[in-house]
């Protein structure tokens, strides 16, 4: 169901299920980390009424608790009387910027960045050359900062000087399509992957393409605008989100996948336009649009599963990145601990907060590591980035794959045997 | 607000960070789950969270030294108003004392702070094999502390009791600031007689009469099985005649929870896969024990309640076991769900009256719920005659605010006159304290007079519970 949320005036109602009786306290992993009322989501909650009803005015610290909040939805999926958090913590940062403005560090991204993302890859290779300079370079392609840098710190960054697939790099100047028969589809790369985890779109386009499915990458595509969303900046979101929507125009009745579970409950619940019913999650798709044909290729890998919030909470997909991963000769799969623990990444959120972040990920990072998996997957390449810092921090040499990669690596290894 | 000299000799203590003196942060130590704290802003002035007894200890007798009320709060998962500040002062955050200081299985005992979750003791204990019985429908979130200080229980309260049963010792900081150690200093024996029941005196006393900074509890081993039977009827009057069958026929189930039809309706709404048939009331009996047991005990309750209705089911399977308590378990998060534009609220939500009278209670609800025209989903724990009626209202009506209240004390005053109490296991903090004296009678003066021997000048936890008289 893709509705055009806009919360603000809706407040009230949004709130009024909330009997705070404070089951969110068991599950909401920034109470968890910081053990303050207000940071939990019954605290949130009150401080959202407080502030409409006029008990309490906006103020440094309560602009603090209501951005100190991951979207995450575990406590929307705890909560017994279905209070929708997270709807209510975005249509609370609107009102808020409404009053207070958006920061600059945000108002740089969601206004700046992430619009122009995709002209912006032109000069990866420019920046490649700075890599070395500016960073380390680490193990699995990444580079970590010398220096805290702008809006990232040190956090761990992907090598943005790797081969990208000839597609993304096209994404300058012209469309590409991956495949010329069977169904078309319309791949929704997002900034994420089109940015840090090129290797994820080349993964996701070849088992499409097994499948005979002809993947078309346009170029004209923008961020889907949950950055702009969290940021309360409703305006922003919407110039993206009408960006995009004329783009999928272009393609009338096409499926659009998406392999960043983000973007896919973004697209899903927040954009109308005639996508309704048509967006799909890379694993989605792969065992319900298409006959999956499960590889023949030996991946010798012991693989652990973590699942991303707006996959496994927003949009109920649990089973299919399991049973994907389980078809492939030689895994050997294990399950961790909690699975769909949050990893602490939220987006901009560990840019806000990075420490915050971190701590939160570490707990997630020891339970994937308790399983003594050499692999870790997931499917979003937030999740990824989170828990590739989180693991090298831990000194971990677990790798770090999406879904897509470790298919697409079967795929290869059937080639290969044949 | 608080002399700003007290407050740096409680910051020198604690920490300034652990002082949270933010309004928007003392906002969220306003409320429980009670409809009075939603309607009234009792914010306190500092919140001041806590690590060690040291510090409870010094914190009291400062505030006991400048008269500043002390409100102890785990969770804040009450529905009483317990651990709301309503006189302003400071409210104690225990939530952070959460640790399992001692495991002495052979001795069937552990040792906790009084912030542990429920859910996270038992999950420890799990792997050992043992228990704590107790069990509220809050025990994801609740603390141990909240639970003795309120006596608490739940559904399995009709084979084993309710958290006093199982409470060996406790260390208490009195208000003045003295700690002392309830059954026996050093004791780790299973019983003592040794002296006044100290501990039975601060178990259920709701942060009146000090702050538990360490208890001593029984565990027990975990059943070897469970099983459940499903029983539907006609008629409200069978249901409660089947338990007291059950009862006369020498059976002792786990649990014994009822649903009326409004809470099957609820549940059925908020999960129609539950499907649920049409009945005026559904019970459900839980056993424990042995294989053999269980099997026994469990076709025995069948049959009894097979002279009452012909639609009972039973199971042992975990699964089916995990889908029949579902209904159970959905029921109150369900209730707000009856009605558009509603939330449920916790007012007359405790009764408990005698067995026998159940289904008069439960009839007499609904009739309530009509004369108020307000939903009412009710069900509870009929083996103990706890009932917990959930009326589901516009919060942000004033009209149906005052109905509501109306409607709560027409609750509160029928459970009296059948020979009940106003609470079963949520306690009296401020929503019940009108209703001490005729519950009472001259115990509520004896408590008067204890408290006053023990918090001389009246700053822990004050005005609760009627102790301040007229």
């Amino acid at each position: 169901m893709a509705v055009d949320k806009n919360d603000l005036n809706n407040l009230p109602r949004l709130l009024l299920p909330c009997v705070r009786c404070g089951q969110c306290r068991s599950v909401c992993p920034v109470f968890l980390a910081k053990g303050v009322e207000s940071d939990s989501p019954r605290g949130r909650m009150t401080l959202v009424r407080a502030l409409l009803e006029g008990k309490l005015k906006p103020s440094d610290l309560l602009n603090e608790k209501l951005q100190q909040c991951l979207l995450c939805r575990t406590c929307v999926m705890e909560c017994p009387s279905g209070v929708h958090v997270d709807r209510v913590i975005i249509a609370a940062r609107e009102k808020l910027a409404e009053k207070k403005g958006i920061p600059l560090k945000k108002k740089v991204i969601t206004r700046w960045l992430l619009p122009n993302l995709n002209r912006l890859a032109a000069f990866m290779p420019a920046a490649a050359l700075l890599e070395g300079i500016v960073a380390v370079r680490v193990s699995g392609g990444y580079y970590r900062p010398r220096l805290n840098l702008p809006l990232v710190g040190k956090r761990l960054l992907p090598s943005v000087g790797g081969k990208r697939p000839e597609f993304l790099t096209s994404s300058t100047g012209g469309s590409f399509s991956a495949s010329s028969a069977g169904r078309r589809v319309v791949f929704f790369t997002g900034c994420m992957t089109n940015m840090a985890y090129p290797r994820v779109a080349g993964a996701v386009v070849e088992v499409l393409r097994r499948h005979g499915v002809e993947v078309v990458i346009p170029k004209e595509l923008v961020c889907c605008g949950l950055p702009m969303l969290a940021a309360g900046d409703r305006e922003s979101f919407l110039r993206v989100r009408e960006e995009n929507i004329k783009v999928f125009k272009k393609y009338p009745g096409l499926a659009i996948i998406t392999a960043c579970a983000s973007c896919g409950s973004t697209l899903k619940e927040y954009y109308a336009g005639g996508i309704e019913g048509k967006v799909y999650d890379f694993t989605e798709f792969l065992l319900g649009e298409v006959d999956f044909q499960p590889p023949r290729g030996v991946v010798e890998r012991k693989i652990t599963y973590h699942d991303p919030c707006h996959l496994r909470k927003a949009q109920q997909i649990k089973e299919q990145p399991r049973r994907l991963l389980k078809s492939i000769p030689g895994v050997q799969y294990q399950e961790v601990k909690e699975p769909d623990r949050c990893c602490g990444f939220g987006g901009t959120f560990s840019l806000s907060f990075p420490d915050l972040s971190q701590e939160i990920g570490i707990t997630k990072v020891q339970a994937l590591m308790d399983t003594g998996a050499d692999t870790v997957v997931t499917a979003c390449p937030g999740c990824m980035l989170q828990l590739a810092d989180g693991l090298y921090n831990r000194q971990s040499a677990a790798a770090v794959m999406h879904v897509a990669e470790v298919l697409a690596a079967a795929y290869r290894a059937e080639e290969r045997q044949n | 607000m608080l002399a700003q000299e007290l407050l740096k000799k409680i910051q020198d203590v604690v920490g300034p960070e652990n002082c949270l003196r933010d309004e928007a942060d003392r906002f969220c130590y306003a409320f429980d789950s009670s409809l009075l704290s939603q309607i009234n802003n009792w914010v306190p002035d500092l919140v001041v969270r806590v690590k060690t007894t040291e510090q409870v200890a010094t914190i009291l007798k400062l505030a006991n030294e400048y008269r500043v009320p002390v409100v102890p709060r785990g969770a804040g998962t009450g529905q009483c108003c317990g651990s709301v500040a309503w006189r302003g002062g400071i409210t104690l955050d225990l939530s952070g004392m959460n640790q399992i200081l001692s495991f002495d299985l052979e001795n069937l005992q552990v040792v906790v702070q009084p912030g542990i979750v429920h859910a996270e003791l038992n999950k420890a204990l799990a792997p050992h094999g043992f228990f704590f019985p107790p069990d509220p429908g809050s025990t994801k979130m609740c603390t141990l502390g909240g639970m003795v200080a309120f006596n608490s229980s739940g559904q399995r309260s009709v084979k084993y009791g309710t958290t006093k049963q199982y409470i060996l010792g406790l260390e208490v900081v009195l208000p003045t600031g003295e700690v002392i150690t309830t059954g026996g200093a050093k004791s780790r024996a299973l019983k003592s007689v040794a002296g006044y029941d100290l501990t039975g005196l601060f178990v259920g006393s709701e942060g009146t009469l000090g702050v538990v900074t360490r208890i001593r509890l029984k565990v027990l081993p975990i059943p070897e099985k469970r099983g459940l039977v499903v029983a539907f009827f006609d008629e409200l009057e069978a249901s409660g005649k089947a338990v007291v069958q059950i009862f006369r026929g020498r059976l002792l189930p786990s649990a014994i929870e009822i649903m009326d039809r409004t809470a099957m309706k609820a549940a059925g709404m908020y999960k129609p896969d539950l499907n649920l048939p049409d009945a005026e009331a559904m019970l459900l009996f839980e056993v424990d024990g042995s294989p053999v047991d269980v099997t026994y005990q469990a076709q025995k309750i069948a049959e009894i309640c097979r002279q009452f209705t012909q639609r009972v089911e039973w199971t042992d399977d975990p699964k089916r076991l995990g889908e029949l308590w579902a209904a159970r378990g959905v029921v109150g998060a369900a209730a707000g769900r009856v009605k558009e534009g509603a939330t449920r609220v916790y007012i007359g939500e405790d009764i408990c009256v005698p067995v026998v009278m159940v289904p008069q209670a439960l009839k007499k609800i609904q009739e309530l719920s009509v004369k108020y025209n307000i939903p009412i989903v009710t069900y509870g724990h009929i083996g103990d005659g706890n009932l917990h009626a959930a009326p589901v209202i516009n919060t942000y009506d004033q009209e149906e605010i005052e109905k509501v209240k109306k409607l709560g004390d027409e609750i509160h005053r029928m459970a009296l006159a059948m020979e009940g109490t106003t609470t079963g296991e949520h306690g009296v903090g401020l929503t019940r304290a009108q209703y001490m004296e005729e519950e009472l009678g001259l115990s509520l003066d004896v408590m008067r007079r204890i408290k006053k021997l023990l918090d001389p000048n009246n700053i822990l936890n004050p005005g609760k519970m009627a102790l301040e008289g007229e």
